[in-house]
């Protein structure tokens, strides 16, 4: 017979007493697993309302660019280069979080600076604006989708893994000792049957 | 009684203006899709000689830098006809392309990019400073050893010693100055007209940088004697006693005077969320005003002013007009944008 997820199959009482034990062990982990499954998905359910707001975030990136064509129109290519000489780069931070065990990277802004002045352009600074909310904006949905996208992939893989603890390794497992007890059983009678022939063959005698 | 030789220029100053291009058509080129077409249209305007190819109406630095031109060579050209004290009004007015250079190169020394600078500079400059000398500067202070001239020397001494290099308070610093400057060689030329007509863009665009400041999110107060006297008192009040932006355009909006630019500004404020239309509210309106003055004194120094402000909004417009459909701003919609001053 073959019982691909247990292995090789000896019939003895002290493989029989394994298995159970294995079995008993492959049950709590499934548990341990369905647990984790049904508080990923609690956490998956808790960020859809946050992924939602991806669309806003677009949005608001549309609505930005909108404004930075009307001020490059109105003040020109001259006014952006000012602009530009007291721009610094945006710094972020990067760091790994754990959530009920599955790493979810996390970017955080730490300086995302609009420097501007009173004599710049009103229209340049309403696209430097905008344009930094759209970034602020977009940096928190793409961490929440980052973390979804970790969350859902790891949601996939406990569920197969239940499945197949639950479909299959268990079932397997449960047939391999029900094998070793029939087996074990029959051997029992035959052990009895022999004594018995044995003890006839020696009265005879 | 005019001399002869204020009369030659405003005579002039009537003979250049008709080389200005009505607003309705350069309104209307805002509906051409052909570049090939457009560049036909300019070829009969005074802008033609500056773009070649159809190639240079959609490269930002070209019509920049050609526009600049044709602005520059009709004020030089207006200077050079002008003797003093009009010709010094319309050098020191011009002035304040020199003193954008100037904050330019500030912002460049400050922000350590000093090889950025001849990049960053307008193509438009000379009227009162060196600009070519003052970019050679090493740094702040040598800057300042380099400007000549006293007011603007003194506001860069003064931001420097008081405001411990604030680049917002060199900003009111170098535009009260030239507002100053400007209200000084106005009065020079002992005609309350002449006056009136600058004062009312001076006054502008210092209510315009006042209003910045609110929209920076400073506390105003710090700022408001630096206006005082420079910005007429009802304004004055209406920007400096507001909690903020919007507040303060609104009290602007309550004024007679600045109604049409308030009203503007405070509909792309609701609509858009910024007042992304302010300096050419501001503008449009005082160059409706100069239009008004030069009307009722077509024969006298408001005439030739009204020249050198009309050459400044057209070659805003004008810009605008290029640089609206190289950023892919569609037609209608930047037409709207000529016409009203707003857009989308």
């Amino acid at each position: 017979m073959a019982f691909k997820s247990v292995g090789r199959i000896v019939a003895t009482k002290g493989f029989l007493i394994m298995l159970r034990e294995r079995v008993g062990f492959l049950r709590r982990g499934v548990e341990a697993l369905k647990m984790k499954r049904d508080q990923l998905i609690k956490e998956a359910q808790g960020l859809l309302p946050e992924i939602r707001k991806r669309e806003k975030a677009e949005a608001r990136f549309v609505e930005a660019y909108e404004m930075l064509r009307m001020a490059f129109a109105a003040a020109g290519p001259g006014e952006a280069k000012k602009v530009a000489l007291l721009s610094r780069p945006m710094k972020t931070k990067m760091r790994v979080r754990s959530v009920i065990g599955v790493e979810v990277p996390e970017v955080e802004v730490e300086a995302l600076e609009v420097r501007t002045t009173p004599s710049m352009d009103a229209a340049v600074i309403a696209a430097a604006r905008k344009l930094a909310d759209a970034i602020n904006e977009m940096i928190r949905v793409a961490n929440v989708e980052a973390k979804f996208e970790r969350i859902a992939s790891n949601l996939a893989e406990t569920m197969r893994k239940v499945n197949s603890l639950e479909k299959l390794v268990i079932p397997e497992h449960e047939e391999a000792i029900r094998y070793i007890e029939e087996s074990l059983e029959e051997e029992g009678l035959e052990e009895f049957l022999r004594v018995k022939k044995y003890r006839v063959l020696k009265r005879g005698e | 009684m005019p001399s002869g030789r204020s009369t030659y220029v405003v005579v002039r100053a009537h003979g250049l203006g008709t080389h200005l291009i009505p607003e309705d058509r350069l309104r209307s080129w805002a509906l051409i899709e052909d570049d090939s077409r457009l560049l036909s249209e300019l070829a009969n305007t005074e802008y033609g000689p500056f773009f070649d190819s159809p190639e240079d109406l959609r490269d930002p630095k070209a019509i920049e830098r050609n526009s600049a031109r044709v602005f520059g060579l009709r004020v030089r050209r207006i200077i050079s006809l002008t003797s003093d004290p009009l010709r010094r009004l319309i050098r020191v007015y011009s002035a304040r392309y020199d003193l954008e250079n100037l904050r330019r190169i500030v912002y460049a020394l400050m922000a350590g990019r000093k090889g950025e600078i001849e990049g960053a500079m307008l193509p438009l400059s000379g009227f009162l400073l060196d600009v070519g000398v003052l970019s050679k500067a090493e740094d702040l202070g040598e800057l300042v050893q380099l400007v000549r001239e006293a007011e603007v020397r003194s506001a860069l001494e003064s931001w420097r010693s008081s405001d411990g290099e604030d680049l917002s308070r060199l900003d009111v610093r170098l535009e009260t100055a030239h507002g100053e400057m400007v209200n000084k060689a106005a009065a020079a030329t002992g005609d309350a007209r002449t006056e009136g007509v600058l004062r009312e863009i001076v006054e502008r665009r210092l209510l315009a940088i006042a209003l910045k400041l609110h929209y920076e999110g400073r506390d105003v107060k710090g700022f408001s004697e630096l206006f005082r006297g420079k910005i007429g008192g009802h304004a004055l009040r209406a920007v400096f006693e507001a909690g903020d932006l919007e507040d303060a355009i609104t009290r602007l909006s309550g004024l007679e005077e600045y109604k049409s630019a308030a009203l503007l500004m405070l509909d792309s404020l609701k609509r858009v969320g910024e007042p992304w239309v302010m300096e050419l509210a501001l503008f449009r309106d005082a160059v409706g005003r100069t239009r008004r003055v030069a009307s009722r004194y077509p024969l006298d120094k408001p005439y030739v002013l009204w020249y050198v402000v009309e050459c400044e909004w057209e070659w805003t417009r004008f810009k605008t007009l290029l640089l609206g459909r190289v950023s892919g701003i569609l037609g209608p919609e930047l037409y709207d944008l000529l016409a009203a001053g707003r857009g989308k």
